[in-house]
């Protein structure tokens, strides 16, 4: 997707955190491989603070103007990507959530796409 | 004495079993969750999470299964049950590099070497630092992922 979307004025923030059960123990090193783009700096959250950061499951709704949520997340956030205009803060809302993020990669490249276009 | 050629098979059927419900187990990376994805029925999140365990507890019943079936209940020739013992040791050796590393299983399974260092690296993560490294970036469209590593 981030192959499609050469532009440059998008920056992308992957937090890798453990959720289900083969999460166990350390990331590997070659994590960041998965996601190989100059324009992606990798995290690794173990204790889910960006989750709590943002609220929790319960505030998921509010996070974004419009969201797709395609499936139920029980006590974290997660496989979800966020989209966020120039100057918004971490508190301000994103304008798009989208969730898990392999099925709607097409809706997220298409949004980039538009938003380049304007 | 011989094995019938229905607990032959039986074995066999439970070492690939294994194998393939402990790789659907870790199909974030995989091929297999590309197609359940591409397939748009369930959602592959739901799967992951709601179906991991019981893959894993599957593969492994298998993996008893075949082993009890092989060394047990069986006592052909060695050359008869050679395919079924090797493919026995396949799974046995596979489940085990999953179940005990499987972050750096993915990452292999998903075609990054763990000699390849990858672009980029991980940074731990500190709220403080990646709203600062947040805001930084303020002047461009930012996208936030939340992703779990297998």
């Amino acid at each position: 997707m981030l192959n499609q979307n050469p532009r440059q004025d998008l920056r992308v923030f992957v937090v890798w955190e453990p959720v289900i059960s083969t999460d166990w123990g350390k990331p590997s090193p070659t994590l960041p491989g998965l996601v190989p783009d100059p324009r992606v700096r990798h995290y690794y959250d173990p204790d889910r603070k960006l989750s709590a950061r943002f609220g929790g499951v319960a505030r998921l709704p509010s996070l974004a103007a419009q969201s797709e949520l395609a499936f139920k997340m029980k006590d974290v956030i997660w496989d979800a990507a966020l989209l966020y205009p120039p100057a918004a803060t971490l508190d301000a809302q994103a304008t798009l959530l989208l969730a898990p993020v392999m099925k709607f990669q097409t809706r997220l490249a298409d949004t980039l796409g538009a938003n380049r276009r304007n | 004495m011989e094995s019938s050629p229905g607990q032959g098979r039986s074995s066999v059927a439970a070492s690939l079993a294994s194998v393939l419900s402990l790789i659907a187990a870790l199909s974030c990376c995989l091929s297999l969750g590309t197609l359940l994805m591409a397939a748009g029925a369930v959602s592959a999140s739901v799967v992951s999470e709601s179906l991991r365990p019981w893959l894993i507890g599957f593969s492994l019943t298998c993996l008893a299964f075949a082993f009890v079936q092989t060394y047990l209940r069986d006592r052909c020739e060695f050359r008869h049950r050679r395919l079924r013992t090797v493919l026995l040791w396949f799974s046995a050796a596979m489940i085990t590099a999953m179940l005990a590393a499987p972050n750096q299983f993915a990452s292999v399974i998903a075609g990054r070497l763990p000699s390849f260092t990858a672009t980029g690296h991980l940074i731990p993560f500190d709220t403080a630092s990646f709203e600062r490294d947040f805001n930084a970036e303020a002047q461009q469209h930012r996208l936030i992922v939340l992703l779990s590593p297998t």
